[in-house]
């Protein structure tokens, strides 16, 4: 018979790290294992959220977590833990269990305190069964109301029973061309590559803050730049806990020893996840992040990892390197109750403006944009 | 550059076959395979359906392909639905890794300019976690995406087939479960039982058996394997041709001093056991024949390295004693905005009304009220027939 138990503190998930790690393992999530999600709790987490996690174990068994947390400033308001830090984020549980775990958390979490108002899940991937699986289980008369706000396309690398040689071949052969010739322009300017250890790991942390930073720099909000102090900490513990198994990569790229490039990826059950980089403009002419990049597909290849998931967003350097895409989508659940008023009120703008700008075409919402701009309203 | 093709001959499609049963077995979708679709079309499709399926290739690899089929005129213009839905626990299209997202634009693109226009595209069952109603609808090209609606979901049990050994998932199993199987195991044998598996020499009997049990089990029910009569063994048959070879039609006989007692046939692929249908001798109910076929079934997935154990829709309590795990199949239905579209609401929104009112009702009244309602259902709908 399986239980739900509503955990509050943190002490009492770390004691359940290992068994909730084998689980993001098995389902190849990265980015929904304790590492980062707890991670993400210590370091980053708005001050004044509270943990919200539904741990679901038959026997002793862990078989499936729900990890929450609320906003501060809208107590009533659920959301995934990591949920704001680029990577997609879902619930977990082991194979056949999610239905189970979904309809015993929808109980946990109708009684919980503070009631929640909405449960964001997002961003999830798309074929994640946890919207539907909580929204039918949801105890009650009235199941929750569901509504969709964005989908992001994943681009991805599919690397199951395939070399890195063989990957590399059935490229453009201009893209090979070009990648021959950026490692030898590196090679001929002194140029050298390495994985952080664990000796070098606190230098190297504060190197990807660095660079992380002058490369966002004037180009707008990055989620990284604005928790910069917390960063080092967050990926040192990152370190600690996936640097061994070899799961956690920090790739320096150098110039006579001057780092000009660092890039980090987390992996787990077959998937990397390639999450984010910072690079020194001043050697753009080396295409150092093509490099970096092209480094963390051989090494995902060469431990027989099964995919390689370049992030949201698709932009010209992850669109030469990806063979297929994944989709992730932001998805709210809004149980009825007394609290469904104000939340329905304060999701409306945000699906009107979805709507909107679905069936509008790409110039169509540059219009518009540009319109509110010009009478000096926000579209964002 | 990925490249869709639609196809409406049957001769076309079946040049596809092995490359669409390799993504049959990747995506472990046993009743997704040419060879479960296809010998539905030839023995079982209603007469006057069109096929419409719809290949994606990037350069000559098959990436994706949408096995649809357009209901004969007359009935609904224009409705466009899976091979083989009617008969199957489970369909779904199929992709690649990854790919499904590029599949479902090229299918959409194609779609709406096939002939007759798709007024209805009804995708079901589709696994819960399928992303193709949602990929279509989102990639469907125009100003407008199709409506879309779930008709229904219903409770899939399954059994994990993780456990290192059958030894192993038995060990796991709770100690009563484990003295009644035992129980029923020594009894069966004690009678003269014995159990096989379909080989290439006994299949054509064998299917003839199972065909024969589970007409008998079901007499005065409605089943639609019994509806299909004489060409429930032409099915059987082509499918078992195609897959016997690879162990993945695997049809299991009981019998008792040489005497067929209970057959239960299953597919399978990339891991994915799917439990199609049994039949069973009622005069033989003391051995629980239902329960040790689903435990040898289960026994020999973990002799083919399979991965899940797929018991089908529905609740039944000998099922549940079984699993270890549930998932879900849903009815997902989308109505391209056209021409078409307030015709097909009308026809629609009973169902949907029906739907809603159904869930309202299992969530508002006790269960033991929905249990009457259910039985009352049941007994107006045989009164009918």
């Amino acid at each position: 018979m399986s239980e739900a138990e509503l955990i509050v503190e943190e002490a009492r998930l770390e004691e359940l790290e290992d068994a909730w790690d084998t689980l993001a393992v098995a389902n190849a999530e990265p980015a929904s294992g304790p590492a980062w999600m707890l991670g993400w709790w210590r370091h980053v987490a708005p001050s004044g959220s509270q943990l919200r996690v539904v741990a679901v174990h038959d026997h002793d068994e862990l078989i499936g977590i729900f990890p929450l947390c609320t906003e501060p400033a809208e107590p009533h308001r659920y959301r995934l833990l990591a949920h704001n830090f680029g990577c997609c984020v879902t619930p977990i549980a082991m194979p056949g269990r999610a239905w189970e775990t979904a309809e015993l958390t929808g109980r946990i979490l109708a009684t919980a305190e503070p009631r929640p108002g909405a449960i964001e899940l997002v961003p999830m991937p798309a074929v994640s069964p946890w919207v539907t699986a909580l929204r039918e289980r949801w105890p009650g008369r009235m199941r929750p109301i569901v509504y969709r706000t964005e989908f992001y396309t994943v681009p991805t690398i599919s690397m199951h029973g395939r070399s890195f040689d063989a990957w590399v071949q059935g490229c453009r052969p201009h893209f090979r061309a070009n990648m021959r010739r950026y490692w030898r322009r590196f090679g001929e300017a002194s140029g050298n590559a390495r994985f952080s250890t664990a000796e070098t790991m606190a230098a190297d942390a504060e190197t990807f803050v660095k660079l992380h930073a002058a490369r966002g720099a004037g180009r707008g909000a990055s989620r990284y730049l604005t928790v910069a102090e917390s960063l080092p900490a967050f990926l040192e513990g990152l370190a600690r806990d996936l640097l061994a198994a070899g799961r956690f990569r920090l790739l320096i790229l150098e110039i006579d020893g001057e780092p000009i490039c660092a890039e980090f990826c987390i992996a787990g059950g077959g998937e990397t996840l390639d999450v984010s980089f910072g690079w020194d403009e001043r050697f753009k002419h080396l295409s150092p992040r093509t490099l970096s990049g092209y480094r963390m597909i051989e090494e995902a290849f060469s431990r027989g990892e099964d995919r390689f998931n370049l992030g949201r967003g698709l932009d010209d350097h992850k669109g030469s390197l990806a063979d297929g895409a994944d989709v992730s989508i932001s998805e709210v659940l809004l149980p009825c109750g007394p609290l469904l008023g104000s939340a329905l009120a304060r999701a409306a703008p945000r699906v009107a403006r979805e709507r909107v700008k679905q069936a509008l075409s790409e110039e169509e919402t540059s219009s518009v944009r540009n319109l509110l701009r010009r009478v000096g309203l926000s579209p964002g | 550059m990925s490249d869709a093709q639609l196809i409406c001959e049957l001769p076309r499609v079946q040049e596809l076959a092995a490359a669409w049963d390799a993504l049959a077995a990747i995506n472990a979708a046993p009743e997704s395979s040419p060879a479960w679709m296809l010998g539905w079309w030839r023995h079982v499709a209603p007469a006057g359906a069109e096929l419409r399926v719809v290949a994606v290739h990037d350069h000559d690899e098959l990436i994706g392909i949408v096995p649809l089929y357009v209901e004969p005129d007359g009935r609904r213009p224009g409705r466009y639905r899976l091979l083989a839905d009617d008969l199957s626990g489970c369909t779904t299209p199929l992709a690649l890794p990854n790919r499904a997202w590029e599949v479902a634009e090229a299918v959409a693109r194609t779609l709406t300019i096939s002939e007759p226009r798709p007024s209805v595209l009804e995708l079901a069952p589709l696994p819960a976690v399928s992303p193709w109603a949602m990929a279509l609808r989102e990639r469907w090209p125009g100003r407008f995406r199709p409506i879309a609606y779930r008709a229904d979901l219903a409770d899939v049990p399954t059994v994990s087939l993780h456990q290192p050994s059958f030894d192993a998932w038995m060990q796991a199993r709770s100690s009563r479960f484990r003295n009644n199987l035992r129980r029923y195991r020594r009894r069966f044998e004690q009678a003269g039982g014995t159990e096989r598996i379909s080989t290439a020499e006994t299949v054509a009997a064998d299917i003839q058996t199972f065909a024969r049990l589970h007409a008998a089990r079901w007499s005065g029910r409605r089943s639609r394997l019994v509806e299909l009569g004489e060409r429930l063994p032409l099915l059987l048959g082509e499918v078992a041709q195609a897959l016997l070879p690879e162990e993945r039609f695997r049809l299991l006989i009981l019998e008792i001093d040489g005497e067929p007692i209970c057959a239960y046939l299953s597919i399978a692929a990339g891991g994915e056991v799917v439990a199609v249908n049994l039949g069973w001798d009622e005069r033989f109910r003391h051995l629980s024949a239902p329960r040790l076929a689903i435990l040898s079934m289960i026994e020999e997935g973990f002799g083919q390295g399979d991965r899940r154990f797929n018991l089908g829709w529905g609740r039944v309590d000998y099922k549940r004693e079984f699993t270890n795990g549930s998932d879900a199949a849903k009815w997902e239905v989308l109505l391209p905005v056209g021409s078409q579209l307030p015709p097909t609401l009308a026809r629609a929104a009973p169902a949907i009304a029906s739907r809603r009112m159904r869930q309202s009702a299992k969530r508002l009244l006790p269960a033991a009220e929905v249990d009457r309602l259910r039985v009352l259902r049941k007994r107006i709908s045989r009164a009918r027939q």
